[in-house]
């Protein structure tokens, strides 16, 4: 009779443990696959939320551009608005002509009709000749 | 063969390790416990800090934490603009430049003062003084233009600062100042129609809290409560700036042709007080006729002389004392009491009627009608026709003219009152007693304002006053024919405006004198008016012209302030689009093109554009 050496297990044991080692691994592989899904998930977020935010800032920056154009355009509507008026003014017309342009006021005064037979818009003839011609002055 | 899961190589090291601790110094047991304990304190102790900060005092950390990064700015509301009735700017508020100072940051006050002096055109020691003192902030020049802020930019001096402030222009100058008032720097109404609208035209400010970084960016997604201000009204009044630069450049002509210290020009629609012209002209100190920033019309008071008489001839025949035609002798002179009353020309004893009496302006005739009046019936009509009480402008420091009432009456008022003398009226309180003449006997309620709109659009007239009758149509109509008379063949020939019939008085008064007393024959002053309004058949506009102490060669209303009267008449009568007697043949003819004025306009494409919403039923 050869006796052989062998290590001392039970077999029951020996079986148990053959069986846990194959399901440990399956069940270890697939956490770890989910565990990666969920790293990479979790970066993809991360990344995707950086993103936003990158969107969210640029469009908050956009935002206070548009609010401070904003204002700067109606300042400038405004100071225009004065600057037409001045223009407008009769006393600076009149100090423009009187001093510029040298224009003196006539000795009497054309007034114009207030009431004309048929529509005044259609009626207006051209006038003759070039009046803006150096000869007519 | 042992089934126990503990093997003894295992058991044997923890044996070992406690044997090991067991064995191991006092020292080290006293340091380890020491650093547990140490490690608990600190522990407890940011487990204390944190239910104080959390649970404790959350609210104190919350506003702290608040306060670092909210920044509430003040949304400032724009002040309104002034506007005529053709929506033409008259006063309006925009951004300006001024110049502040850090003095503590300014390195050389002296050579900066100096700099700064060249560019903004300021004095030098006052410059130096700003920039000397120990404080943080000094306005050295407010409200500057672009081109001078751009000056001072380009010194590039350290401690001084441009900033950008709102400032309340006119764009048309002086014209129509004394109405529309003035604002302090701070943009806040202190005189005439600013400080009557402030609240309204100011508006309500309001406030941005926003989330901000420590680079003021704000951030993104963080917190923003805007509480928008609500911008001032605009104001529209009833002044046409056209009209009203003219009416002040003739009143300074004209004022200055008469050798006068000053005058007044009001223009009014009568059918419904609107007035379209508020000029005041005064000599200055260095003798020359300017426009003046003060609103005469209002504030100032004067005795109106014979301007008066209509209103006490229209009582006379409101009162079925007379009748138009009524002829009665009257003397050159009268004597009342203890004084004397004369014609000027003296004549002798003739008859007129009461239509002669006011077209040759007679003293003694209208005296004696008014005596046959009675005190309390000329009283009451004067009254009426809103002499004496504060007219509905409701405009800072106007004055309510002086008419006594009768229990304080003496022997001479029936009679000096009679003819515009021992009683004072303002201008405003003239014209509108002309308008109830030229209205049918209404008087209406003077106004400046049209209305206000918001800054979408929005027009909200303003309710015009109530209006009063006076004297009936009859009589309104018997006083405007006689007036007419005036200007064609009595004292106001030259107010006639050529091609409309023209219905006016003239007025010479004295003057009182600040001592009292009006001086003496050859030394007296004298306040020169000419009251009236075209067309007489179909009143559309009054005018009161006032020329004050007018040279002595020019004294007289039909001298001084007609030809005023005549000039702005003419100019208006085109820029109203009131046609002539010849213009209004056949008017209404098909094909007969009426010009119109801007306002006429719009408020016709605004009833076309209703008309055709309507229709649609939009």
């Amino acid at each position: 009779m050869t006796a052989v050496l062998r290590p001392l297990q039970a077999p029951g044991i020996s079986g148990q443990v053959t069986v846990g080692t194959a399901g440990q691994t399956k069940f270890g592989a697939g956490v770890g696959v989910a565990g990666i899904l969920a790293v990479v998930a979790f970066f993809a977020c991360l990344l995707l939320l950086a993103n936003f935010h990158v969107v969210v800032i640029g469009d908050q920056l956009e935002f206070d551009r548009l609010e401070n154009r904003l204002e700067s355009g109606l300042e400038e509507a405004q100071t225009l608005r004065n600057e037409v008026a001045r223009l407008e003014s009769p006393d600076r017309i009149l100090s423009a002509a009187e001093g510029r342009l040298g224009m003196e006021p006539p000795p009497e005064r054309l007034q114009l009709a207030l009431v004309l037979d048929g529509d005044s818009r259609g009626s207006l003839s051209p006038p003759s000749g070039d009046p803006f011609s150096g000869g007519s002055r | 063969m042992s089934r126990h899961p503990e093997s003894p190589g295992v058991r044997g090291r923890n044996t070992h390790r406690q044997d090991e601790l067991r064995a191991a110094p006092i020292g080290f047991r006293r340091r380890l416990l020491f650093a547990g304990t140490f490690l608990v304190l600190a522990a407890s102790f940011l487990g204390w800090r944190l239910a104080v900060v959390q649970i404790v005092e959350p609210d104190r950390y919350l506003a702290r934490g608040e306060a670092q990064r909210m920044h509430t700015e003040p949304l400032a509301a724009a002040r309104g603009a002034i506007v005529d009735r053709n929506g033409v700017d008259l006063a309006l508020s925009i951004r300006l430049p001024s110049v502040e100072a850090n003095p503590r940051n300014v390195e050389d006050p002296v050579m900066a003062a100096q700099q700064l002096a060249v560019a903004l055109d300021a004095d030098t020691t006052f410059l130096e003084s700003r920039l000397s003192g120990n404080g943080q902030f000094a306005w050295l020049e407010r409200h500057i233009t672009p081109a001078t802020a751009s000056n001072v930019a380009a010194l590039n001096l350290r401690g001084i600062r441009i900033t950008q402030e709102r400032a309340r222009v006119r764009p048309g100058g002086r014209s129509a100042l004394g109405v529309l008032g003035r604002t302090d720097i701070d943009s806040t109404g202190i005189s005439g129609l600013e400080k009557v609208y402030n609240s309204l035209l100011s508006g309500v400010d309001g406030y941005e809290n926003v989330e901000r970084d420590l680079q003021g960016a704000s951030f993104p997604g963080g917190q923003r409560l805007v509480e928008p201000p609500t911008h001032g009204r605009d104001l529209a009044l009833t002044l046409d700036r056209a009209l009203q630069f003219e009416a002040e450049r003739l009143l300074v002509e004209g004022v200055n042709e008469a050798g006068g210290q000053g005058g007044i020009l009001i223009a009014m629609d009568p059918k419904n007080g609107e007035m379209l012209v508020s000029a005041t002209a005064v000599r200055d100190d260095d003798g020359e006729v300017r426009q003046s920033g003060e609103h005469r019309a209002a504030t100032w008071t004067y005795e109106p002389g014979s301007i008066i008489k209509p209103l006490t001839i229209a009582a006379v025949l409101d009162a079925s004392v007379a009748s138009p035609s009524t002829i009665r002798e009257v003397s050159g002179r009268i004597k009342i009491h203890d004084a004397e009353f004369a014609d000027a020309p003296l004549h002798d004893p003739i008859d007129l009627s009461i239509a002669d009496i006011l077209r040759r302006s007679s003293n003694v005739g209208t005296i004696m009608w008014a005596t046959d009046l009675g005190p309390e019936a000329l009283y009451s009509k004067l009254c009426e026709f809103g002499l004496g009480r504060l007219s509905m402008l409701e405009f800072p420091g106007e004055s309510s003219g002086h008419l006594p009432k009768t229990s304080n009456w003496s022997g001479t008022s029936l009679p000096t009152i009679a003819i515009g003398q021992g009683v004072s009226v303002t201008p405003i309180q003239m014209v509108t007693a002309y308008a109830a003449l030229a209205n049918g006997g209404v008087r209406p309620a003077p106004s400046l304002v049209l209305g206000t709109s918001d800054n979408k659009g929005v027009f909200q007239f303003q309710r015009p006053g109530p209006s009063t009758t006076v004297i009936t149509s009859t009589v309104a109509a018997e006083i405007v024919a006689m007036m007419e008379g005036v200007v064609e063949s009595g004292t106001g020939t030259r107010a006639a405006v050529p091609g409309y019939r023209v219905a006016g008085k003239t007025g010479t008064a004295w003057k009182a004198r600040p001592e009292g007393g009006y001086g003496s024959k050859g030394d007296r002053d004298y306040v020169a008016s000419f009251a009236g309004f075209l067309p007489a058949d179909d009143p559309q506009l009054v005018v009161l012209v006032v020329v004050d102490e007018p040279s002595d060669a020019r004294y007289s209303g039909g001298r001084a302030a007609a030809p005023i009267f005549s000039a702005f008449s003419q100019f208006a009568v085109r820029l109203l689009r009131i046609p002539s007697e010849t213009e209004r043949v056949n008017l209404e003819e098909s094909g007969r093109v009426r010009a119109k004025t801007p306002s006429h306009q719009r408020l016709l494409d605004e009833v076309t554009l209703e008309t055709a919403a309507s229709s649609t039923g939009g």
